[in-house]
């Protein structure tokens, strides 16, 4: 595409910058998308090779921290405060989607509400409703698979593939929670159970993590992108956006990037679409500095970076007398529980968390805790293949001491400042962890287990919030269409937009939310103007 | 020319042939590391060397009367082809025998591989605990050696399932399941 015809510029082309892609070219944009990343070979996924474990315990390629993979794609993220995240995300067309579980809840209609309802963080500027539409929309464009009429959330409509297996582990939570009496239900997943569209139906072979080659996971380069590049939008990949141009008035002008070869490249746009992550997205604003936005851009009140969330979790293991084959079967979630979802004063805390059964990996990671030595059989053989997973999703309220900001020493690859994400569990979040644990000892307990096992707090892979909507320019980075203020053409769209993060997996609102963006995209900077 | 779109149709055509040969189920590749032999000449571990780390991996997975330990699975050679691979190990894998040696000898006076099994645990706990960082380069490369290891696999009953082969049997989701919870009333906050 010729640089001086571009209406909309995205930047990252992962979930986010898959779908306003998609959806901008579809209805006539000619749009352009810089990813810092390439395509990824299915071929070269470490899931084909049967010591694909390798991959999560040592460094280098496919490890799931761009800190121990050190490709030339990923920037540094350094790591401060009480309990500094362990981070993870993905570089490439796809971008995180492409090391990805599935696990696809929704943001429930109280999430958007929080200060309403519970005096707590802040309320959305929009509602679960406004959002309802296009969640529905991108399940169907996914192929997602799962099981209507779960009485914790609003009515959904049939899903477009059947529930995946549950598995012995599986059916043997369902005994714990039955027991109690508690919900669980089947998880909507990003995985589908039948052939979809022109993918392959999920032959549960559980080693999605490192790579789904069969593209029954949907990973955006297999879902939106193909149908985006087939209706006119270009990716640019190996191209790493240094920062974003503004003219004399104040507007977006279009990008400064490096090229594959390192060479500089200007790049101009009527409109610009940031969606480099929770973590790429503040790194770029703050990294855009120039006479008109000395602090980086949108950051006039000193929110860009701010209140940043990660959802604290827990990864809880019930130890049973018999195999319960826990790596076996898609390595997302077959159920979950949101029991202790909505607010209950007498729990000590506000919001809530859901509870996800998750399944291990293979031997090699569970062997990681136990002793070497005269005992190590003797150990390996208790735990493997007995175990069985509860991961926690506590909802993240907003704190501004959490953030992501510069750091002053490292770089990435072309000389860029990195990114540094400093985080502590808020008193909050302490509270509802420990309740957690205790109620998933009580489930794991009543399915059956022997033995319960609570490894530190840690948490998940969800950035989140260091752009946030709001509903004024005071308290927040974007208005409710994703618009950066006082920038009539520059919007975030993804995971940095959301003002609080709830307790479920973010990428179904991230992606909602980027069906939304892209309406109004097109109806307020684009067909509007034009 | 733009690259990009070279790149996107390599892409799609690597889409095409992986699941082309995924649905033939013969893209079980085999584990390069645990299958070759190496000779000593061709090796950046020298035989006395090889024999130190030999011992020291078979004390941290002992055999006992089920399971081999970890050199009768081939960890040494796991090792000497992985640092085939990344030449730039060399120098850790180096510094892990000598430093085993250092300690073996400031103990006991003697060899690592001439003490019995109860002096060589001092060894190891010792480098454990003082050298923290080099023994982890020990347990991990033996924990991943013996348990990406195909007879390992079989003896512990794992099957790895990997991408390019079908996947495991499963039942299907039975709906009746949710019977209970199915007429549980609205839990959600309605707003
Ligand atoms: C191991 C793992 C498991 C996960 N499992 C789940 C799950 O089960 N359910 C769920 O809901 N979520 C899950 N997630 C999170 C999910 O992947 C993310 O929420 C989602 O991908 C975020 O979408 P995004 O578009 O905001 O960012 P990303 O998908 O991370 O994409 C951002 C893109 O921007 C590019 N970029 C960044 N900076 C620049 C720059 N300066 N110039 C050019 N390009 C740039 C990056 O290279 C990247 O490709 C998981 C994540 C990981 C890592
Ligand atoms: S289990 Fe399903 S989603 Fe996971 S890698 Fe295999 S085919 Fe893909």
């Amino acid at each position: 595409m010729n640089n001086d015809d571009i209406d909309v510029l995205v930047i990252g082309a992962g979930a986010a910058g898959a779908v306003v892609s998609w959806s901008l070219t579809e209805k006539g944009a000619k749009v352009v998308c810089l990813e810092q990343g390439g395509w990824v070979d299915p071929l070269s996924f470490p899931s084909l090779k049967p010591d694909y474990e390798t991959h999560l315990t040592r460094e280098g390629d496919f490890n799931l921290s761009p800190n121990l993979r050190n490709r030339k794609e990923d920037y540094p993220v350094t790591t401060d405060g009480e309990n500094p995240p362990f981070i993870m995300m993905f570089n490439a067309v796809g971008g995180s989607t492409i090391h990805w579980q599935g696990i696809f809840p929704r943001f429930h209609p109280s999430d958007f509400k929080v200060k309403t309802l519970d005096g707590v963080a802040d309320d959305w500027p929009i509602s679960y409703w406004d959002l309802e539409p296009y969640y529905e929309f991108n399940d169907k464009m996914i192929g997602v698979s799962g099981l209507n009429g779960d009485p914790a959330n609003p009515p959904r409509t049939k899903r477009p593939t059947p529930p995946l297996p549950l598995g012995k582990m599986g059916n043997t939570l369902v005994k714990g929670f039955e027991k109690l009496g508690w919900h669980w239900w089947v998880n909507d997943h990003g995985i589908i159970s039948k052939q979809y569209k022109d993918r392959a139906a999920c032959m549960l072979h559980g080693k999605c993590m490192f790579g789904c080659p069969m593209g029954a996971k949907a990973t955006t380069d297999r879902t939106y992108w193909p149908l985006a590049i087939e209706k006119g939008a270009e990716i640019r990949t190996w191209s790493r956006v240094k920062e974003i141009t503004v003219d004399n008035t104040g507007k977006a002008k279009g990008a400064i990037y490096f090229d594959k070869e390192g060479n500089i490249q200007e790049i101009k746009a009527k409109v610009v679409v940031v969606c480099c992550n929770g973590i790429g997205t503040p790194r770029l604003l703050l990294n855009s500095k120039s006479n008109l936005f000395p602090d980086g851009l949108g950051n006039g009140n000193g929110l860009v970076g701010k209140n940043f969330m990660v959802h604290p979790t827990h990864f809880i293991n019930g130890i049973f007398e018999e195999a319960m084959d826990g790596h076996i079967g898609p390595m997302g979630s077959p159920l979950f529980s949101q029991e202790f979802y909505e607010t209950d004063e007498s729990r000590g805390f506000k919001r809530g968390y859901m509870l996800l059964g998750e399944r291990t990996f293979g031997p090699l990671f569970q062997a990681q805790d136990i002793p070497w030595g005269k005992n190590h059989h003797a150990e390996f053989g208790k735990i493997f293949p007995h175990q069985i997973g509860l991961t926690v999703v506590a909802d993240d309220l907003p704190e501004e001491t959490n953030m992501v900001t510069l750091d002053d020493k490292e770089v990435d690859s072309n000389g860029i400042s990195a990114a540094k994400a400093t985080y502590s569990l808020s008193e909050n979040s302490k509270q509802m962890l420990n309740h957690a644990v205790e109620k998933s000892t009580e489930v794991l307990m009543a399915a059956g287990a022997k033995e319960v096992i609570v490894p530190p707090a840690t948490n998940l892979a969800h950035l989140m919030g260091t752009a946030r909507m709001g509903t004024s320019e005071k308290n927040s980075v974007v208005d409710k269409n994703n618009k950066v203020h006082g920038i009539p053409n520059l919007y975030v769209v993804d995971g940095s937009s959301f003002t609080t993060g709830a307790g479920v997996n973010p990428t179904s609102t991230i992606m909602a939310l980027a069906l939304r963006a892209a309406d109004k995209i097109w109806e307020n900077a684009v067909h509007g103007k034009s | 020319m733009n690259t990009n779109n070279w790149s996107r149709r390599k892409f799609t055509k690597a889409v095409i042939s992986a699941q082309a040969l995924l649905a033939s189920g013969v893209l079980a590749l085999p584990l390069a590391c645990a299958e070759s032999n190496k000779t000593e000449s061709d090796t950046p571990l020298d035989k006395l060397q090889q024999e130190t780390l030999k011992f020291a991996m078979d004390e941290i997975i002992p055999a006992n009367d089920k399971m081999p330990s970890a050199s009768e699975t081939g960890s040494v050679n796991y090792v000497l082809n992985i640092l085939e691979e990344l030449p730039d190990l060399s120098p850790l894998f180096i510094s892990l025998t000598d430093k085993i040696e250092d300690q073996s000898l400031q103990l006991s006076g003697s060899a690592f591989s001439k003490l019995n099994s109860e002096r060589r645990i001092a060894v190891l706990t010792t480098i454990e605990q003082t050298e923290p960082g080099l023994f982890k380069v020990l347990k991990d490369f033996t924990y991943e050696s013996y348990y990406t290891n195909d007879s390992v696999h079989k003896l512990i009953s794992y099957e790895p399932h990997p991408t390019g082969t079908t996947g495991p049997e499963m039942e299907p989701f039975d709906e009746q399941l949710l019977d209970r919870v199915k007429n549980i009333p609205a839990m959600y906050t309605k707003i």
